[in-house]
Formats: structure tokens, sequence, C-alpha cells
């Protein structure tokens, strides 16, 4: 309301200056024209201005209020609509109410087909030439569990490779996770769902988060990540896909644009074989819940303490 | 107030009052910086994709002179250590010089950092109140604490000392010398941070090692005085400032045990690794002789072994280390050693294979390199006024005049 | 040939649930007690969830009954096969319908109908033989999964009718473990949501009944390194298998 009313005010004194400077200036209309357009751009470039200026000062999303959070998605809206042209929403639902969000993988299904990989690339808006996945699939040795033996970089004619399975990693929102232990400034935490979650605009992109993951989940805009506009998705949110910026860190957070409305997450969708089982884990009823108490699961690197809410499992 | 003033302007004349020497050697250091400086503008518009670091290696030459600088910092003050403890009236001449060495790299610390952050117009997120400090939480926080507390003591201690004396007086050993032992124990504790900084992570099993503190400490209190015995020597040769050569002796006999101390941690460490190999070996065994065919790491980590044992015979023999020649020649092996030894031989492959078992090489570009290069003349730049003004008061040379 | 009747009024259906008290080893056979055995053998041990479950098996019987109205003029007789166990713990489910949509020559009554049914095992050479039968190593052949008389309709191993769309009715008769998951969400697919409706995919969505297993395809393209590095590719560091080692301590020769 007070920014209307500013902009109105502004507008107006704008308007009789340019009065003034049209009367000084009577040369014609053509003049007043051009007055009228540079004023346009100044008017443009000055609402571009205040809003870098805004966006410096921008708070951390927890410490937002109800209506500074409107601003600022406004603030961003017109960002990305500069950036993009573009009209994006972006959405700030909280946690669904008791819930715990759970995922966890079939690996004899999972045929290394790398469909979630690009999906998600698709749904969160990851720069494409900064080319940031979320998702890495493993091909690993049958008769081994050793990382170290992976191929990340697999590209053979058919998937699957006799002899291999294959092992998709991504974050595994740790219930104790080290990223957000490591935070300097609080830029990444856990959600009520469970979901940990960046506030892009508070990281200060030193990595130290990405040093601590141990499941090489986190991913760094080494440069201003770009999407063709044509292929941006514009239902986003706040701690989603939203558009990114340069020197942030960012990963892979459940996608909460989607399940927080109930939707599954796009690696769910894509994956053609059904791998990937995601739900609540407060939920006895669930999915997830029968798999956990049913099969036979394991866990990345549980020895570490860090308590993964991403479970692997067999047929 | 007049005194003051009459200070800053005073150390300000003297810092910068010098022959052509001097001036050929701040010439030379300001267009380092400068170039340093269009390297990192050309890195602040194009974010950190002009750097090598990648997500598989995100932290590259900037951190690895970051802890070598933290080191360097913390081990100026311990210097003081011997002089108060054991009442060693030699090192106490040159402490002051040594505090101007800790500011000067804790100021490169702070620039290292900066750069390589992403997002440098946010570091003010980083303030307490005004932004989210995680504060006893995130080991990266205490880091910037305990450096910013460091930076704050080795200035005002200095300060107190040479402003006395300015003023012709001699500083109060009851005021200064509990902002001694405070910052002894805080020199300690920065270097300390910045070890569990990288010990602490779980996801990182080269660091994951109790021994990295000590190590830490021990590499630092090797490096550092061989650095600063450096400095003195080119003190001793420009100008008048008297070191004994007894200092000499005295700092690299500290430089010779802590090397000792460090060589047998490292060799700790190596045991550790490789007499029973684990999966966590992978780093060790690619910074020692490469896998699959990688082996950017081994020249680097053998040269620094091989430095250091130089070094460490040569402190080691009496004969050797009193020969003023192979003594300088030491202390560069040393510097030169531990300082790839705990970059090049420590940060980076800590992400060499990542979690996920990808073996990803990092190698500096031209505009990190330039960069660092900028700092470290920054740095340089500062010790040396620091000094030269330092060495001025010392000796009398200017004194506070009350006006008639 | 067995007959249905349709149960209209509740009275008839409380004697039949009577009747299955009485006789524990009443099967299947007697036509016009099936759907109703069907029915209370699903939640025996809940009347009001009996009563429900009974009610769908009505609707659908009677659906299909309007639907063969309209196609043959006659009353249907078709025998159902019965609710599989698991079926009734798991969550409820729907899923999507295959049959009008997906499946190109249903219903296959409109060519079957006029045609004599061949009980003879053979290579089919005029129509479907685009069908590879790779299922069931050699086992199998179409009249083990098709009602002879009704093409419109699978047939279970006790010759019971099954719906196209309930299919994994059939297969669940060996994969019974596969179906089990199936049921609870360890195996199949759920469509578009995770929470709310539940709605599944059938097993023939993913797995052609002819050819089941998943098939061979080309991966999405590998990641990329960061823009401005190059990728160099790993040596192999595969370690030797424990056996591998063993093989070549004993021969004198590698064997990879
Ligand atoms: S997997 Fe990594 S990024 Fe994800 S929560 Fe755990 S530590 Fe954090
Ligand atoms: S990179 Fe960002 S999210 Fe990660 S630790 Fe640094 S400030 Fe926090």
């Amino acid at each position: 309301m007070t920014e209307n009313l500013k902009n109105n005010s502004n507008q107006v004194s704008r308007r009789s200056l340019l009065k003034k400077i049209g009367v000084l200036g009577t040369t014609g209309a053509a003049a007043a024209t051009g007055v009228t357009l540079a004023a346009q751009v100044v008017e443009k470039s000055g609402q571009e201005f205040s809003d870098s200026l805004d966006s410096f000062f921008q708070k951390h999303y927890r410490r937002m209020s109800p209506e500074e959070v409107q601003v600022t998605i406004a603030r961003l809206q017109r960002k990305a609509k500069r950036k993009y042209n573009k009209d994006i929403s972006i959405d700030t639902a909280p946690p669904l109410p008791v819930t715990l969000f759970g995922y966890a993988l079939n690996i004899s299904k999972c045929k290394g087909y790398r469909k979630c990989v690009d999906a998600c690339v698709e749904e969160n808006n990851q720069g494409r030439d900064t080319q940031i996945q979320f998702i890495r699939v493993l091909e690993m040795e049958r008769g081994s569990m050793n990382l170290e033996e992976s191929n990340h970089y697999y590209d053979p004619e058919t998937v699957p490779q006799k002899g291999k399975f294959y092992l998709p990693v991504q974050c595994m929102q740790c219930e104790n996770p080290p990223c957000v232990r490591a935070c300097p400034v609080k830029a990444t935490w856990k959600e009520d769902d469970g979901v940990v979650v960046i506030d892009y605009d508070w990281c200060i992109g030193c990595r130290y988060c990405m040093t601590a993951c141990p499941y090489w989940a986190r991913h760094f805009n080494w440069n201003e990540p770009h999407v063709p506009p044509e292929e941006l998705n514009p239902v986003t949110h706040y701690l989603g896909n939203r558009p990114r910026s340069k020197g942030v860190m960012e990963k892979c957070m459940f996608c909460v644009q989607r399940t927080r409305k109930g939707k599954q997450p796009a690696c769910m969708e894509a994956c053609p074989t059904g791998a990937r089982i995601f739900g609540n884990l407060l939920d006895p009823e669930s999915e997830i819940r029968y798999i956990l108490e049913n099969k036979t699961v394991f866990r990345l690197k549980e020895d570490l303490g860090t308590e993964p809410k991403f479970w692997y499992f067999t047929d | 107030m007049k005194a003051t003033f009459s200070f800053w302007l005073d150390f300000i004349r003297e810092a910068f009052r010098g022959g052509k020497l001097f001036y050929l050697w701040m010439t030379l250091l300001t267009v380092v910086v400068f170039l340093g400086f269009a390297a990192y503008i050309r890195q602040f518009q194009h974010g950190l994709i002009v750097s090598g670091m990648s997500d598989q290696v995100s932290w590259g030459v900037y951190i690895s002179n970051f802890t070598f600088l933290v080191g360097v910092a913390a081990a100026a003050v311990m210097l003081v250590i011997p002089s108060y403890i054991f009442r060693d009236e030699m090192i106490k001449e040159v402490v002051l010089l040594a505090e101007g060495l800790a500011v000067a790299a804790c100021i490169m610390c702070i620039l290292f950092v900066t750069v390589d952050l992403g997002r440098p117009d946010r570091i003010w997120h980083m303030l307490p109140f005004v932004g989210e400090f995680n504060f006893p939480q995130s080991l990266l926080a205490w880091d910037v604490f305990v450096l910013t507390g460091y930076l704050f003591l080795s200035l005002t201690i200095p300060y107190y000392i040479l402003f006395v004396r300015y003023k012709g007086g001699e500083p109060k050993h009851n005021v200064y010398f509990p902002g001694v032992l405070i910052s002894i124990g805080w020199a300690i504790s920065i270097h300390t941070v910045t070890a569990f900084l990288l010990s602490s992570n779980v996801a990182r099993p080269f660091w994951h090692t109790a021994i990295l503190g000590p190590r830490f400490l021990a590499s630092a209190f090797s490096a550092g005085p061989a650095f600063f015995l450096l400095t003195l020597k080119f003190i001793r040769r420009y100008t008048d400032y008297p070191v004994s050569e007894k200092i000499f002796q005295r700092i690299a006999i500290i430089a010779t045990v802590a090397l000792q101390i460090n060589l047998f941690l490292l060799f700790a460490e190596i045991f550790t690794e490789f007499y029973h190999q684990t999966d966590h070996t992978a780093s060790a065994l690619y910074l020692f002789f490469g896998i699959g065919g990688k082996t950017a790491l081994v020249p680097w980590i053998w040269s620094a072994i091989t430095m250091n044992v130089v070094a460490v015979l040569i402190l080691s023999i009496e004969p050797l280390r009193n020969n003023s020649r192979l003594l300088s020649v030491a202390c560069v092996l040393m510097v030169v050693g531990v300082w790839i030894e705990k970059g090049m031989g420590l940060i980076i492959p800590g992400f060499i294979p990542t979690p996920l078992g990808e073996v990803f090489e990092y190698s500096p570009t031209l505009i990190e390199v330039t960069v660092s290069a900028g700092i470290w003349a920054v740095g340089l730049i500062i010790y040396t006024l620091l000094a030269k003004a330092a060495i001025a008061i010392e000796l009398g040379k200017v004194r506070y005049k009350k006006l008639p | 040939m067995f007959k249905i009747r349709l149960i209209t009024s509740s009275g008839l259906l409380v004697f039949a649930l009577i009747l299955f008290y009485l006789n524990p080893f009443f099967s299947g056979q007697t036509a016009s007690a099936t759907k109703v055995s069907d029915a209370a053998a699903n939640t025996a041990e809940d009347n009001t969830e009996s009563a429900d479950e009974t009610k769908i098996v009505e609707e659908e019987t009677e659906s299909e009954s309007d639907d063969s109205d309209e196609e043959d003029g006659d009353s249907s007789d078709v025998v159902f096969e019965k609710l599989l166990s698991y079926e009734k713990y798991a969550p409820k489910f729907s899923i999507k319908p295959r049959k009008e949509a997906e499946l190109e020559n249903f219903p296959c009554m409109d060519c079957h109908e006029d045609e004599e049914t061949n009980y003879n095992i053979r290579l089919l050479e005029e129509d479907h033989e685009d069908y590879k039968l790779e299922h069931g190593a050699e086992r199998f052949w179409c009249l083990t999964c098709h009602q002879a008389d009704n093409r419109d309709y699978l047939r279970s191993l006790k010759n019971n009718a099954i719906d196209f769309d309930q299919s994994y009715r059939l297969c669940g008769q060996c994969h019974f473990q596969r179906q089990k998951d199936w049921f609870f969400g360890a195996h199949g697919k759920r469509i578009g949501n995770w929470s709310g409706e539940r709605k599944l995919y059938l097993c023939t969505e993913c797995h052609d009944p002819h050819s089941p297993s998943i098939k061979p395809l080309k991966p999405n393209p590998p990641p990329k390194v960061r823009k401005g590095l190059v990728f160099v590719p790993n040596g192999t560091h595969i370690k030797k298998k424990v056996w591998q080692k063993y093989l070549m301590d004993q021969t004198g020769e590698k064997h990879d």
C-alpha cells in the first residue's frame, strides 16, 4: 500500500518535472516524445536500480514477515521477468502438517537410463550451461559396493550392462545434516517436513557445505546460470526451483514446489521402471513405510551418522 | 589526542620514507597488486568459473594459501612464548616485528577467504545481529571469529608498545603482558580452529583425523618462524635494526624442533593410512601415487617431502645450521615445503576422489594464481610498511616532540 | 459352462452368507454362489466391509453383463476369479484402465465371435503373428491366459474369467511376491501423486505380457564437467574380484 503511494507520488513529481522541461524546451512535439521516452527508460531502470538495492538488503527468508515475503516475491518475479521475459509464480507453501518426507529407491529396478536426471534438470530450472545435475547415477560393479570403482560417465549403446548395477545418488535430506551445521550464515536449514533447503538469496557461496556433504549432493553455480526462456518452468517455490543466480549453492530439495502439493517429485514421475518411491514417513499406510518395514533396505554411508532419509532396497 | 595524531602522522611518514631500493620494491609489489586486482575484477564479473575449481574440487589455491597463512599468523606470535616463559630477552627484540607479520598474515587470510566467496557482496550476512552468524555451530564462523579477534589483538598490543615508546616511555609490563598471554592462547586457537574446520568433515576421510590439529601447529611452528627468519635476514641487511646472530639461532632451533615433530606426525599419518589400506586411503593413495593414471599432485608432494627432509637435515646438524647461507636455504626449503604440504598436499587431495569416488583433478588457472599473487603482495606491502615504521620507532629515530 | 445369475435382493445375499459359513469348503464351482463367496472371503471378519465389497462385485458384474447384453444379446455367462488375498489388506487403489484405451483389437470378440476356437497349440501364422511369446519358458500359449470361449476376458488357472483391466490378478498367480509388492507400493508405478487418490499402472503398462522383461535402452547422455574444464576419463581402478584373484593364482594366467 505504502509502496503504491510512494510510486504514485514519484510519478506525479516526475510528471510535473517533465512538464517544466517541456515548457523550457518548447521546440516541438518531437522533443516532448523524446523526453517521455527517456523518462520511461529512466523509470524502468529506476525500478531496476531500486530492485537491486532491495535485493542487496534482502533479509534471511526465515526472518521476513509475511508482508516482506510478499514484497520480496513480487520483486523476484520482476527480476525473472526481466531476465526471461516470462511470468513465473513463486510459491511459499510451508511444510504440510504431520509430514516427514522420505525416499526409497529399488536398485534392482534401476536400469541406469538417467531419465530422472534430465527430468530433474527440466523441473528445477538448473542452468543449462552450468550443467548442474542433482542426481548422479553411478554404474557399479556387481559384487562390490565400492563407490571408488563406480563409473559416473558410462555411455554404452544400451543399459543395463552385464555385470553392472546402477546406483542413483542425490541429496539424502539427512536427518542430521552436516551441511546445515557447516554453513556460517544459516543459509541452509532443515524444514519441518525433513527437507534440507537453501535460501539462494542468503547464501554467500563459501562452499563449506559442499565440503561437508558426504554424498556430493551440493552443486555450485560457478557462473550465471541460464535457462532458455521457453524451457523455464514457471511454477516455482522460493525454497525450490526458482531461478538462481551465480555464486550460490543449490541441490535437490525433493521438489518442494510439487511435493508440498501432493505431487510426486519429478524424478519419481519420470522413472520408467518405477524404481523410485516417495512418501510420508509418518503415515503408516504409505508405500514408503511398507518398504522400510518389509524390505531389506540400506542407506549409503550410514556409519557417518547423517541419518539419510533416502533408502535403497532390492526386490 | 595530539600525541595520537602525531603518532599516526609520523608512523605513516616513516612507513613511506625510504631509499631507491624501497621504492623499487614497493612499486613492484604495487604492480602485482594491481594485476591481482584486475584478475579479481574479472572473477567478480564472471563468477568463480574463471578458476580451476569445480563441484568435484570446490576449494583450491585460495583456501590452500589461507590455511598456510593462518599458520604463519599463529606462529609469529608463538615466538613470544619462549621470550616470556624463558625470559628470553633476545627474542623480545623482534616480537614487534613478529606481530607485524601476524597482522599481515591475518589480513591475507581474510582476503583469501573473501576472494573465495561466490557472493562477496553478501559478506555482511556474516555479521552478528545484522546477518545470521551461525556461531557455535559452524566452524567457518568460528574461524572468522578467531581470525578477526586475532587481528585485533595483534594490532592493539604493538600499537600500545610503539605508542609508549614513541612518547619516550617504557611500555608497562602489567598492561601488555595479559594481552600477550591472551594472544598466545588465541594464536593456538586460530590454527586449531582452522585444523578443525577441515578435520570436522566426516565427508572427507583424508582430513577426518585427530592428528590434523597437532600437525597444523607443528607445521605452523616450522614454516612460520622460517618465514620470519628470512624476513629478519632481509631487515638486517637493509636496515640499521640490530638483529643479533643468536636470534637466528634461537628461531632456527624452534623451527627445527617443530619441523622434526611435523615430519614425525606426517609419518604417523602415512603409516596409519597405508599399513592396512581401507577405502579411506584413496585420497592418500592419489596424493602419493596417483589413481587411475591421474597423478597431478604426485610431484608436488614428493618434492615437498624432499624439501622438508633436506631442511630438517640441514637444521639438525649443528655445523650446517650455523652456516648462515645454508640456514637461509633450509628456511626457504621449509617454507615452500610446508606451503605445498598444507595446500596442494592437504586441501586439494581432501577433495579427490569425491565422496562418490570420482577422481577429478584440479589445477589453478592463471586468474587464480594472479589473484593469489596480488594478495601476497598486499601482505608484503603491509608487512614492509609496518616493519619500517616499527623499526624507526624502536630505534628511537622518531619520537614525539612536544610542541613548545 | 458356468452361469452367472445376478443377485439383487439383500435377502438372498444374507442367505448366501449363511450358506458360506455353513460350508467352509464352498469353492467357486457353483455358479449361483461364486461371487458371493468371493466377496465374503474378502472380509470374512468384517461384516460392513464385506457388504461394500459385495456391492462392488455386483456393480462390476452388472456393468459387464450390460455390455454383453448389448453385444451378444443374451445374458452374460462369465465366472470371475476370486479376489486374491493381499488385495484386501493393501491400501485402496484404482488402476489406469487399458482395455478400451490402449488395446488395439479390443473387444476381441468382434473377430473371435465368428471364429471356431482352435485348441491346438501351434505357431500363429495368419493373425497375431507378430506376437512373440517370450514368457513362461515355452510352458504357455494363448489359451493359457486368454479365455477360449470369451476372448474379451483373460483366464485364471482355474479357468475363471479375469477382466483385462484386472490383469494383475492373472499375473499374481505366479508372480505372487511381486503382486504383493505391487499392492503395497513396493513394485509398479503410482501415477502423479504421493498422497491422495492412489492410482496405479497395471502390470501390462510396463511389461509386455508376451515378452515381459524390460528391454535395454540407450541411456540419457552422461553428465558434463563444469563449463570451461575438460573431461579426462578415468583410468580403470576396478579391483579384481576375490574369485578372479584365485583363478589367476591357480592357472597362472589372467581371467578378467
Ligand atoms: S545429502 Fe548432503 S546436502 Fe543433502 S542433507 Fe545430507 S549433507 Fe546435506
Ligand atoms: S555455500 Fe552457501 S549454503 Fe553453503 S555453507 Fe556457504 S553460505 Fe551456506
